[in-house]
């Protein structure tokens, strides 16, 4: 008994100190999507991404989330130029997957290639994705964002897209 | 006098005497007034069971001492020791768990960029607007859909 105590105040303070991971803290997320891979660490790369994760706070008020989560490759001097190809690729595939998958979607694409998605999973569960290196003179790095939205917010995609759309 | 004490005897042997009765009757039968053959039964008889009951009233005796010698067993009941030792381990998991959930209530807030890590809110939130910048639909995009629309419409027209 005394054992099984220790235990589980043991289990309790490490849990407290391991949540910063991406692939755990989409606590609202039913089902996996195809590019859950792509933050949960797994990926050959995932040291080289630029990652963000932000859940709750009041930043997130302003456009009705709970939850934001995006992960970057950069293809420059400092990355294997190998492994941001093989990420270029993965990310491409992965959105394509999740488009298929999708109950709203906006996508588009430049000489064959995934340019741009915008991705409604289901109510509440969104997915932006653009790849800049298919722009003429864009930068070489493509960028996947994952988000959810707050509990009883209906917001549309299209709104979230105006939210996000430059000035 | 010794129809009295006869009857005693007859009431011994009947068992029907009090113990006040047998003890002055034994005491009257040790006398030199029981030298009669008449109590000699009595005597013998008594005499018997004045050893038989010697002999079991030490062996009680001796039976209750040792059993006041022996250990009590030790009571079921928590001592103050072990309850104090016990509510310190549940006010502990008790802790643990509010913990815990105070910090699963608070905003996260992290980013990795360029390898380094930060849970500066302040420059995670840039990071964030950095990185809706890229997946903004910008006005070169518009262009690909009206591009991509233009194509669609004029394949069909052919």
């Amino acid at each position: 008994m005394k054992k099984i105590l220790v235990f589980l105040i043991l289990a309790s303070c490490q849990w407290d100190i391991g949540w910063v991971h991406l692939g755990i803290v989409d606590c609202m997320a039913q089902k996996q999507t195809s590019v859950a891979r792509q933050f949960d660490g797994s990926m050959p790369y995932y040291h080289l991404l630029d990652r963000v994760v932000i859940e709750g706070g009041q930043e997130l008020n302003a456009y009705k989330l709970s939850l934001y989560k995006s992960v970057t490759v950069k293809e420059n001097a400092f990355t294997p130029k190998e492994l941001a190809q093989q990420a270029f690729m993965d990310m491409e595939h992965d959105v394509e997957e999740a488009a298929k998958e999708a109950i709203i979607k906006e996508v588009g694409h430049v000489k064959g290639h995934l340019y741009y998605a915008f991705l409604m999973m289901r109510q509440g569960c969104y997915i932006f994705y653009q790849n800049a290196s298919l722009r003429k003179g864009g930068k070489r790095e493509a960028t996947i964002v994952y988000m959810e939205g707050q509990k009883n917010s209906s917001m549309s995609m299209s709104e979230l897209k105006r939210m996000f759309k430059k000035k | 006098m010794n129809k009295y004490w006869l009857d005693i005897v007859n009431r011994y042997f009947e068992a029907e005497t009090t113990e006040e009765e047998e003890r002055l009757l034994k005491r009257f039968l040790a006398s030199d007034e029981a030298q009669g053959a008449e109590f000699d039964e009595a005597r013998a008889v008594m005499g018997l069971f004045a050893t038989a009951r010697s002999s079991s009233l030490s062996a009680r005796e001796e039976l209750e001492s040792a059993s006041s010698r022996t250990t009590v067993p030790e009571s079921s009941a928590l001592s103050p020791q072990k309850t104090i030792k016990w509510l310190s381990v549940a006010a502990a998991v008790v802790l643990a768990v509010g913990l815990w959930w105070h910090w699963s209530e608070r905003p996260t807030y992290y980013a990795c960029i360029d390898g380094v890590e930060t849970t500066n809110r302040k420059e995670v939130v840039e990071a964030m607007h950095r990185s809706m910048e890229n997946v903004q639909q910008d006005v070169e995009t518009e262009d690909i859909i009206s591009k991509q629309l233009g194509e669609m419409f004029n394949s069909i027209e052919e």
